[in-house]
């Protein structure tokens, strides 16, 4: 086998990016604010670009929101932009979904950033177990069971806002007899 | 992945803040391309001339190791599977021998589950006592369904270096919680270190 030329790889990169790019950036805009989402996809890009040859075939957007993943943490851990990054977002609008399902809403919230953070790959990202495995480097069986263990926990606290007599005004097949 | 689990994710999707509904304004194009040639220009001296590879994590890559086309039909579908233990001894002390699937066998995963692995047809507890480079030997502590060996041997299958679970190697001393079906143990969280969690859905899955 002979080694892909410049151009090779310079193809190669494009035609990841271009099925990435788009993928890449909502997942940043989920997790930050629009100037801090942009610095990081700049980062991003700059690690698959440097480290392409190792951008595997399969499994490729995983892998790049796994790199996602990092830089977006090595941007927040410096505590200015983390400054900025808070003061942004509460310039955020509040989701406008919320108003549409606030039982989810407020049960997902009750979650731990962990759990949170495995929903948000499931139903977000929608990644398979295998994949969220590749972006958060855990083993496939523990986030298989750690995402069994998440979406558990959130229907618990569903079914506790449920058994609230004063919850659920928008399910209206729902019963009102509060079970305990 | 179950009915129940759809509607979940689905319902879930609708909290996306980035929602089609309610998608924000994509980076403009422009700046797309200017981030990408900033990137690109940056080191192009370096990247493009073969360099030393830079560190990976070897997961990325890791073989995942289950039979999930046969799990995928034992659970869809119900289908009887039958294990190959040839090696099992019906009277007193016996072995069970099992094999880790190969590299490519997993296409697909089927989403961890109490109910597919209450399903299954072989499960026990047991700590690994021997990791040879062609089998890793565990001790059974605890069956839970399909056998009463004392010891299992989980054989590596040719073309593979070391028998291991969805990518991590077995560690002797360590405990774990293992599914077989059809003679190959199951990986996708189907076995797996033991834990106390991971402890407390086999509880479930096999009670009774």
């Amino acid at each position: 086998m002979t080694e892909p030329s410049d151009l090779d790889r310079r193809r190669r990169f494009d035609d990841i990016i271009g099925c990435v790019y788009v993928p890449l950036q909502r997942y940043l805009r989920r997790r930050a604010d629009v100037p801090t989402a942009e610095d990081v996809l700049g980062d991003v890009l700059l690690v698959l670009w440097r480290r392409a040859d190792d951008i595997p075939s399969e499994g490729t957007l995983a892998w790049c929101y796994a790199v996602a993943r990092r830089c977006l943490a090595n941007n927040l851990r410096g505590a200015q932009r983390r400054a900025r990054l808070l003061t942004r977002l509460t310039e955020l609008p509040p989701p406008p979904t919320e108003e549409s399902d606030p039982d989810l809403v407020a049960a997902f919230d009750a979650l731990s950033d962990a759990d949170r953070e495995l929903l948000r790959l499931w139903a977000w990202e929608q990644l398979a177990p295998r994949e969220i495995a590749q972006v958060l480097d855990i083993s496939p069986n523990a986030a298989s069971i750690r995402l069994h263990r998440a979406t558990g926990r959130l229907r618990r606290h569903l079914a506790k806002r449920k058994d609230r007599p004063a919850g659920g005004q928008l399910q209206g097949q729902r019963g009102t007899e509060a079970s305990r | 992945m179950t009915g129940t689990d759809d509607q979940l994710r689905t319902r879930l999707s609708a909290i996306d803040p980035l929602h089609p509904t309610t998608t924000p304004e994509p980076l403009a194009r422009y700046r797309a391309e200017e981030i990408l040639e900033h990137a690109m220009g940056t080191i192009t001296d370096t990247t493009l001339t073969p360099a030393a590879p830079a560190p990976r994590t070897r997961r990325f890559r890791a073989p995942l190791l289950a039979a999930a086309a046969v799990l995928a039909v034992a659970a869809a579908a119900g289908v009887a599977v039958v294990m190959t233990d040839g090696d099992a001894d019906p009277g007193g002390s016996s072995t069970l021998s099992l094999s880790v699937g190969s590299g490519d066998a997993m296409s697909s995963c089927l989403q961890f589950d109490v109910a597919i692995l209450a399903g299954m047809p072989i499960a026990f507890a047991g700590t690994a006592t021997e990791i040879s480079a062609d089998a890793v030997t565990i001790e059974v502590d605890r069956w839970y369904r399909g056998g009463d060996a004392d010891v299992v041997w989980v054989s590596v299958p040719d073309g593979q270096t070391s028998a291991a679970l969805d990518g991590v190697s077995f560690q002797a001393g360590t405990r774990y919680l293992v599914t077989a079906t059809d003679g190959v143990v199951n990986g996708c969280g189907f076995s797996g270190e033991a834990s106390p969690e991971f402890e407390a859905a086999y509880a479930e899955a096999f009670a009774g």
